[in-house]
Formats: C-alpha cells, sequence, structure tokens
C-alpha cells in the first residue's frame, strides 16, 4: 500500500503525462503572475523612476515615451510610476480585507456548521440580511457612516466578505460532522474550539484557500471600485481605481493615464481567479487519487 | 451452445497510479436455468467483472480484452447501436445501491413503463397494465399506490424490488446481480433471495449473481467461482466448493465465518493475513502467494488450471496434496465474566426532532453489562441499537432514564460527566473511512488521544503509542501514516488501539465490522477477544450479523422499534422458544452451507413508526405469529425462561410448540431443482 503511494507521482507523470503538464500549467502560470505582483508591490518603489505623488515630472498629458513609459497624467505625474507604487497599496489594503474578512466569516461558517442548532439558525438568518444587500453598496454604506480611511476600507471590506465565507466554511464543514474522529474527539473531552479548529479546520483548509483567492479578487475590484467611486484610498496616494477616476475625463485625448490602471487590475483579477479555479481543481485531484 | 461464453476477458483500468489490471483471464460458460455466483473480497474486480460481461465500459477502462459470446453474437466487437439494444432487452443488471440506480425526481411506475416504451415502443396504456404487471412480478401488491411514488418515498428492499422489476420488465435472457443485497437487512435481504429464486423458477432468466457473502452464494447459486486479484482461483458446482473446497483462499474465506452454533469458547476464526495487491503487471508467481497459508516452492510461478472432479477446477499448485490450512486452534478466549456489574443502564429514552414529527429512537430500555463480559444488541436498521449505545457514550442526551456506571450514577451530557468516565469508557465506530483524521497522522490522532486524559511527556509518550501498536499488532511505522496510506482493516485496529489508550473498563463497540472483508472481520474479532483478555474490558457489540454476534457475545439483546424484545444469555438462543422477530432473524441469516434448510420466517412489512404509538405489542403488524386480538390490543407481558426472557403473548410451552412444530413456517430449500 505505501509503495503504490509512494511510486504514485512516478507513474501518474509516464501514464498521464499530457493531462498533468496542462493541469501543472493551469497552477503554475497564474501564480507567477500573482508572483511578479507580490514583488512589484515589495520592491516597486525603488524601481519607480519618479515619485508617485511629484507634480510636473514632465508636460502633462504627455503620451508613452522613454522618460514616461506609461505617460503622464493630468497633473504631469509619471503614470509608470504610479501604477508601480500603487501596487503595494491595493495588494495590502485587499490581502488584509481578505484575510480579516475571510478569517471571520470562516470561523463563525465553522462554529455555527459544526454547532448547528440555535445557534446555528441566528447567525445564519444574520448571514442572509447580509448577503441580501448589494456588496459595493455595502461597503459604501459603512465607509460613509465610518468616514474614508485605509482602515475603514479593510473593515468595510471584511464586513461584505464576512457572509459569503461563513456560508463556504459553514457547507464545507456540514458533512464532516458526524464522522468518527469528530465524535471520537469529544468522548476525550475535547471542546468545541478544538474540535473545530484542530480537528476539522485541517480538512476544510482546501475549501478555504480556494474561498480566499476568490475574495481576494473580489476585493481589488471593491477597491477600485470604490477609489473610483471617490470612497476609497484618498489622493494623492497612488491608487488605480482613483487614477482611473481621475483621468477619465481626458480619456479621448490621453487614453494611456486610464489604460495602464485599468491594466493592472485586470490582469491581477484574471490571475487571482485563474489561481483559485487551478487551485480548486488541484484539490479535486487529489481527492480522486485518495479515493 | 452455451447462453453465454465469456473467455481469456481482461479488463484494465488506467488511473493516477498508472494501470491496473483488474480483471484478467477470466474463462467460463453460462447456460439458461443456471445462477453463477461470483465471490471474492473488496477489490477481487467482481464488479468491473459484471459490466464487463455486459461489453460496458466503466469510466476509466483502458482496455477490454477477450471473447464474450451471448447467444452467438461477439459482445465486444459489436457497434453501439446494437449493444443498446441488447441490454435492456436481453440483458439486465441490478446494481448494489437502488437509490443510485433509480431517477430520484421520476415516480418509479414511470421509470418501469420507460424501459418498456423504450425497447418495445408500447403505448400509453398498455405501458399502465405492463408497469402492473411487473410490479406483481417482484412481489410488490398490485392496488397499492407504489407505482406513483418516488424512489425516496420507498424502503431499502420496496427500491431494490423496483429495480428488479424494471430488469425483469422486458423478460431478459441473462441478469447480472452486482450485490443486489448488500446494503439490505437480513430480513430483507432473504425476502429478496426468495423473490430471485422464484423468478428464476418461472422465467428461466440465467444469472450472474455477485456477492461478498458467501452464505448468499451458497444460497442463490448453481454454479461458483471464487474470485480473487481479478482472476477466478475456483470454479465448481455450489457443492463442491462448498464441500470440498480445494483452493486455499477459498479454505480460509469459509473458515473465516463462524459455522452454525460456534463461538468463541469453542474454536477461533482464521482469517488471512495481508490484502489483495492492486495488480499493475502481469504476475509470474500465484497471485495468492503473498498471502497463502499453504505455499510451497512451486508457487513461484502461477499455477495453471486442474481439474479436481468433472466441473470442479482450481488454480492452485497443492489443492490435490490437500494442503490444510492448520485447523482451528483451542477456545478463542477463556475469559469469565465476572458477577461485578460495570455498567446498569435503565429505562433509556431518546426522542428525536420536535412534537409534530418527533421519533421516539429508543424506549425504556434498560441493558446491564458484567465485567468482562460481551453484551451483543441486535435488530434490523432502525431499531435503536446505535442511538441506545450513543446515549450510554453520551453523544446524544438521553431524555430519560439512569445510567450507573462502575456503581454509581452518571450525568447523561457528555460535558457533564468527569474525565476519568470518558477515559475509561471507550468508542469504536463503524465506518474505518471516516473514524481517523484524514489531515493527522496516526502518531499525532493517538497522541491527542493519551494527552487528554493526562500529562504525558514525549518519549512515554512514543512509548506507549508503539506498544499501542503492537497490541493491535501494528509495527511502529504506522506512527508518521496518514489514515489513506491504511486499509480498512488498518484503520479499525487504529481505532481499537485508541480505544485501548486509555485502559478502558467499557468499550462500545458500534457495528466495528459491517464495512470490512470477512478475511479482516474475523481478524478483528479475534484482537478483539484477545484485548479483552489481557485487559478485562466490558464490550457492548452492536451488528445486524447474527452469526457474528453469537459468535461472540456472552448474553445477546434483540432490539425492535427501539425496544427491547428479548434478553438473555447468548446460548440459551439456541433452544427455542425465542421471540417471533428473533426467530425471523435468525431464518434470515445465510449460511455458507448449500444444504441448509432453514425454516422459513418471512417479515411481511416493513418497520413502521405507527406501531410504536398502538395499545398492542409493537411487531404485531409484521408477526407471523400473532396469537389473537391481544397482540394488537394489549401491551404484551416478559415471558421468562431461565436464563432468557422475551416479551409475547405467547407463553413459552406455548412458543415451543409452535417453533418446534414448525407451524406458520414453511421449509425453505436452497433455490431447487438444481
Amino acid at each position: 500500500m505505501t509503495d503504490q503511494a509512494a511510486a504514485a507521482p512516478l507513474t501518474a507523470g509516464v501514464e498521464s503525462g499530457r493531462t498533468g503538464r496542462s493541469w501543472r500549467a493551469r497552477l503554475v502560470v497564474p501564480a507567477a503572475v500573482v508572483l511578479i505582483y507580490l514583488l512589484l508591490a515589495a520592491f516597486g518603489e525603488a524601481l519607480a523612476p519618479y515619485s508617485a505623488t511629484d507634480f510636473n515630472t514632465g508636460p502633462p498629458l504627455n503620451a508613452p515615451s522613454w522618460a514616461h513609459l506609461f505617460g503622464t497624467d493630468g497633473f504631469g505625474r509619471d503614470v509608470f510610476s504610479r501604477v508601480l507604487v500603487g501596487t503595494r497599496t491595493i495588494l495590502l489594503l485587499s490581502i488584509a480585507a481578505t484575510l480579516f474578512g475571510v478569517g471571520v466569516g470562516g470561523g463563525i461558517g465553522l462554529v455555527s456548521g459544526y454547532r448547528g442548532g440555535m445557534l446555528d439558525e441566528i447567525l445564519m438568518r444574520l448571514v442572509d440580511i447580509l448577503l441580501a444587500l448589494p456588496g459595493l453598496l455595502l461597503a459604501i454604506l459603512i465607509l460613509t457612516s465610518l468616514g474614508p480611511s485605509s482602515l475603514n476600507l479593510v473593515v468595510s471590506i471584511a464586513i461584505v466578505f464576512v457572509p459569503k465565507s461563513a456560508r463556504i466554511a459553514r457547507s464545507a464543514i456540514l458533512p464532516l460532522r458526524g464522522h468518527g474522529y469528530v465524535e471520537a474527539a469529544r468522548l476525550r473531552g475535547a471542546s468545541t474550539t478544538m474540535i473545530v479548529f484542530r480537528e476539522l479546520l485541517p480538512n476544510v483548509l482546501p475549501e478555504l484557500i480556494v474561498e480566499f483567492c476568490l475574495r481576494f479578487a473580489y476585493a481589488l475590484l471593491l477597491i477600485s471600485s470604490l477609489g473610483f467611486l471617490g470612497f476609497g484610498v484618498q489622493p494623492p496616494t497612488p491608487d488605480w481605481g482613483l487614477m482611473i477616476s481621475e483621468a477619465r475625463n481626458y480619456v479621448s485625448i490621453a487614453p494611456w493615464a486610464v489604460l495602464f490602471p485599468a491594466l493592472a487590475i485586470g490582469i491581477l483579477v484574471v490571475a487571482v481567479n485563474a489561481l483559485a479555479d487551478a487551485l480548486a481543481s488541484t484539490g479535486e485531484r487529489r481527492a480522486e487519487q485518495y479515493l | 451452445m452455451a447462453l453465454l461464453e465469456v473467455a481469456d476477458l481482461a479488463v484494465d483500468y488506467s488511473s493516477a497510479r498508472g494501470t491496473v489490471q483488474a480483471v484478467r483471464d477470466v474463462t467460463f460458460e453460462l447456460e439458461r436455468d443456471e445462477v453463477l455466483g461470483i465471490v471474492g473480497e473488496s477489490g477481487s474486480g467482481k464488479s468491473t467483472l459484471a459490466h464487463a460481461i455486459l461489453g460496458y465500459r466503466l469510466k476509466g477502462t483502458s482496455r477490454l480484452q477477450g471473447r464474450v459470446t451471448f447467444d452467438g453474437v461477439s459482445l465486444l466487437d459489436c457497434p453501439p447501436a446494437v449493444l443498446r439494444r441488447t441490454w435492456g432487452r436481453r440483458m439486465a443488471i441490478v446494481h448494489q445501491n437502488p437509490l443510485a440506480s433509480l431517477t430520484p425526481t421520476m415516480r418509479v411506475g414511470e421509470q418501469i413503463a420507460e424501459t418498456l416504451r423504450q425497447h418495445r415502443g408500447a403505448t400509453h396504456v398498455d405501458s399502465r397494465s405492463a408497469v402492473a404487471a411487473c410490479l406483481r412480478s417482484v412481489g410488490l401488491p398490485e392496488g397499492s399506490d407504489i407505482a406513483r411514488r418516488y424512489p425516496h418515498q420507498l424502503s431499502g428492499g420496496q427500491r431494490q424490488r423496483i429495480t428488479i422489476a424494471i430488469a425483469l420488465s422486458l423478460e431478459p435472457d441473462l441478469m447480472i446481480l452486482d450485490e443486489p443485497t448488500t446494503n439490505l437487512d437480513a430480513t430483507t435481504e432473504a425476502v429478496i433471495l426468495d423473490l430471485l429464486g422464484e423468478i428464476k423458477a418461472r422465467t428461466h432468466t440465467a444469472m450472474v449473481y455477485i456477492s461478498h457473502n458467501l452464505g448468499v452464494i451458497a444460497r442463490v447459486a448453481t454454479r461458483v467461482a471464487v474470485m480473487y486479484a481479478g482472476e477466478f482461483v475456483e470454479y465448481g458446482r455450489v457443492d463442491d466448493i462448498f464441500r470440498s473446497p480445494a483452493h486455499p483462499y477459498t479454505r480460509a474465506l469459509l473458515a473465516c465465518r463462524p459455522r452454525a452454533g460456534q463461538t468463541k469458547r469453542d474454536a477461533s476464526l482464521q482469517w488471512i493475513g495481508g490484502e489483495i495487491r492492486v495488480r499493475q503487471e502481469r504476475a509470474v508467481e500465484c497471485i495468492f502467494r503473498d498471502r497463502c497459508p499453504a505455499k510451497t516452492d512451486p508457487c513461484a510461478v502461477a499455477p495453471g488450471w486442474s481439474d479436481m472432479a468433472s466441473g470442479h477446477s482450481v488454480r492452485c499448485w497443492n489443492a490435490s496434496v490437500s494442503a490444510q490450512i492448520a485447523p482451528a486452534s483451542g477456545p478463542a478466549t477463556d475469559l469469565q465474566p465476572t458477577d461485578d456489574i460495570v455498567l446498569d443502564a435503565s429505562q433509556i429514552r431518546k426522542t428525536f426532532g420536535r412534537r409534530s414529527n418527533s421519533v421516539r429512537a429508543v424506549n425504556d430500555v434498560s441493558m446491564r453489562v458484567r465485567r468482562g463480559a460481551i453484551v451483543g444488541l441486535v435488530g434490523e436498521s432502525g431499531s435503536g441499537k446505535s442511538t441506545l449505545l450513543r446515549c450510554i457514550a453520551g453523544l446524544e442526551v438521553a431524555d430519560g432514564g439512569k445510567t450507573a456506571y462502575l456503581g454509581a450514577d452518571i450525568p447523561a451530557s457528555l460535558a457533564a460527566r468527569d474525565r476519568e468516565i470518558l477515559k475509561t469508557m471507550q468508542m469504536v465506530f463503524q465506518d474505518p473511512e471516516s473514524t481517523l483524521n484524514p489531515s493527522l497522522t496516526i502518531g499525532t490522532t493517538l497522541r491527542r488521544h493519551l494527552k487528554s486524559f493526562r500529562p504525558v511527556d514525549s518519549s512515554e509518550a512514543d512509548r506507549r503509542i508503539e506498544r499501542a501498536l503492537e497490541q493491535v499488532r501494528l509495527g511502529p511505522q504506522y506512527q508518521h501514516r496518514l489514515p489513506r496510506e491504511l486499509s480498512g482493516g488498518e484503520k479499525q485496529r487504529i481505532a481499537i488501539a485508541r480505544a485501548f489508550l486509555s485502559a478502558p473498563e467499557l468499550v462500545l463497540c458500534d457495528e466495528p465490522l459491517s464495512s470490512l472483508d470477512v478475511s479482516v472481520q474475523s481478524a478483528i474479532c479475534q484482537l478483539l477477544l484477545d484485548l479483552q483478555r489481557d485487559s478485562h474490558a466490558s464490550y457492548v457489540f452492536v451488528s445486524h450479523d447474527l452469526s457474528i454476534v453469537r459468535y461472540m457475545a456472552d448474553r445477546i439483546t434483540v432490539m425492535y422499534l427501539g425496544e427491547v424484545i428479548e434478553e438473555g444469555s447468548a446460548q440459551s438462543f439456541d433452544q427455542p422458544p425465542v421471540h417471533p422477530y428473533t426467530e425471523a432473524l435468525f431464518s434470515a441469516t445465510q449460511l455458507p452451507d448449500p444444504a441448509a434448510k432453514s425454516q422459513r420466517v418471512r417479515l411481511v412489512g416493513q418497520i413502521s413508526e405507527a406501531d410504536k404509538y398502538g395499545l398492542g405489542c409493537i411487531f404485531n403488524s409484521r408477526c407471523h405469529r400473532r396469537k389473537g386480538p391481544e397482540c394488537a390490543d394489549a401491551f404484551p407481558p416478559w415471558q421468562e425462561l431461565p436464563e432468557r426472557r422475551y416479551r409475547c403473548h405467547w407463553s413459552a410451552p406455548e412458543l415451543r410448540g409452535l417453533q418446534e412444530g414448525g407451524i406458520g413456517a414453511t421449509p425453505v430449500a436452497p433455490y431447487a431443482d438444481r
């Protein structure tokens, strides 16, 4: 049994080489793109040729040239530098919001699903109420009542994510609830926290990771949308959504100022979605192998 | 020419772990009116073979080779359109799980009619009368509204009758039955087997019956093929196979099950070490060599077929030498229960659901367990035996009743029990697949269990875990493995090791054997007995397998609809009278002996909730020995026997008279005229 298990990857490579390669490509390509974004977030500021907030680094609304790779915006700021520096802002904000939202939502869902009964009923009805409100509107509502700041942005997006993550986590944990190892843990006197987070969490982690990636992509879109609408990151911080919003008046004469931040958002969102997809199907492959 | 001729059939699968040879070298012939029983453990390739006989490629099949000739037509060369016309009309298959083979959103009558329309072009009116005829042919009452129900509204037995009705609707020449009764209760299984016998006598349909259960095969088959790791290893008439089994595997399989009346005090059961290995390439040696108790030097080369008698052949070098596997050695255990009472549960009551649609799962059940005793708890599914066990364990909070454990009353809820109780009362669960946390190594699982009862330093923990593994006959290397690397039997051993880590006084076993192969079941039985001898623990052993309970238990409690209807010492159950329900349960047990003629006691109907709320005996609507109006009007009293008591209106002498005279029961021969 064990020998076979150990030999499995080797034979799998030979037998299903073609499907194996395409499957790996589906995981590696989006992961590489996301990794590049992460590197840019870390070192973008150092690479940027100009300061992201300096006015008049060149003539305003200048087309892309060697001096200004992505051109300049209406204030003569370097679009390339702003896109680079903006990477960090949006990645930090969306990662924080997703971690916070999926963490809290997942926790609520796990406990609610495991405990069941009245607690589950109450929590899930509250979740339903939150789910009934459109995400962007809810975020705007929270932001306007809290006032715009980075922290409030994170909090409002996290609140938008809580109900959906709770649902996912709950449905992942429900079928595991009656398993023998859970009952064995109850019989040895383990607490609910212990059972949920040490016995059950490892078994639903793959689902939660996929959920994290999906929510992360949503967070990027939400932050950009909020920035565009003026509720998000406040000027002069370079933010892709805000950049698009500021440059949209000159879109006919200086399309680059809109195009490059939009591309930056688009590519990242597609890559993160593809990564989530690949991770989900990896999970399924795993599950099939162990059957 | 035979109806079905299969020659050199081979099926390969491609999986993530490479190509697997699921079936090889299968050759047999089947005539009309014959039933070929194919018996083998899980992983022997039985289901793959069943589909290959139809010329059907299951998902993942990479090679389907050989010859399958059905009534002169070679199925493996047929164009798909011809195959589709043959399937259903001339060949039919019945699967193990009827809930999965019926469409959930379609009335069952409509599903039968669909088959008729597809193959016969029957019109609406014709098909309605044809559906009624089909239902009648599988013994479903005509006037009822069964045809208008959806699959989920039927019981398991009724569902399987519907799938058989669909298979039969076009009067096929060949029926393939792939474990059709495995998911059913023994009582329902007996009824379905009767039905198949009647169908065969009436229609002369040839059948291929696949099962892991030797008793069922002995009952239905005229010929038997024993399958191991994708190959037939023995083939012959049913009497030859069961009377003079020649292959060491067949012999070992038969010795794994307790014989009629055999108990742990008589002899221990045999088991087969190791497990079926998945074959990736043709083996040079005999496929059974690594597990064979009778292997010799020539076994390094795969044996060919040799004839034992006419029509009885075997693939073994040593079959004629009669290489006996060591005959069962002495008693499996010599431990005698003491008078000390470990568990005294009285009047346990548990109701599920809220007022309007509540289900009384356990109703005023009392149970006593002495130190060192095994109390067997039997009953059909839905009888409340698992719920009772879970109430005792504290996994369910009983609504009423008192539980005294080790001389002191204990609270019903798990949270209120103190650690010492949790430590000494352990449980072994039914499903080996979910009994261990799939993301933790065995060592971590055991260590968490150990540390929850007492702080131990890590070297001490390692030592105790190694000892626990040794006790269940597994090496220390298992600590580092994940559950998915283990077989079902090994997982169940780990679960038992977990239960015995904390020196238990009482171990509650909830059907620990039911998902294991027979060869593994007997090993687990012996393991439980050995551990009991060393620890003097007591067991409550829930099972629907009466032979195993009779073998293992010192006392037996029979439950029906959440109530105890009979209880007493295990050996006293051999003597009549027994409660009519117990009689039916025993009668439904299929013994691996084709000559065994049982008194046919068949229960009609099914467990019904309504019976619980009547005034009379809860069993009265299904009872074959109903006494009179009092059965429906008055709650029956306990009838006391020296070592046993049962709840019935018949007094002991009356019931003994009925049962010894065989009144009310028809003797049933195994499938007649062979």
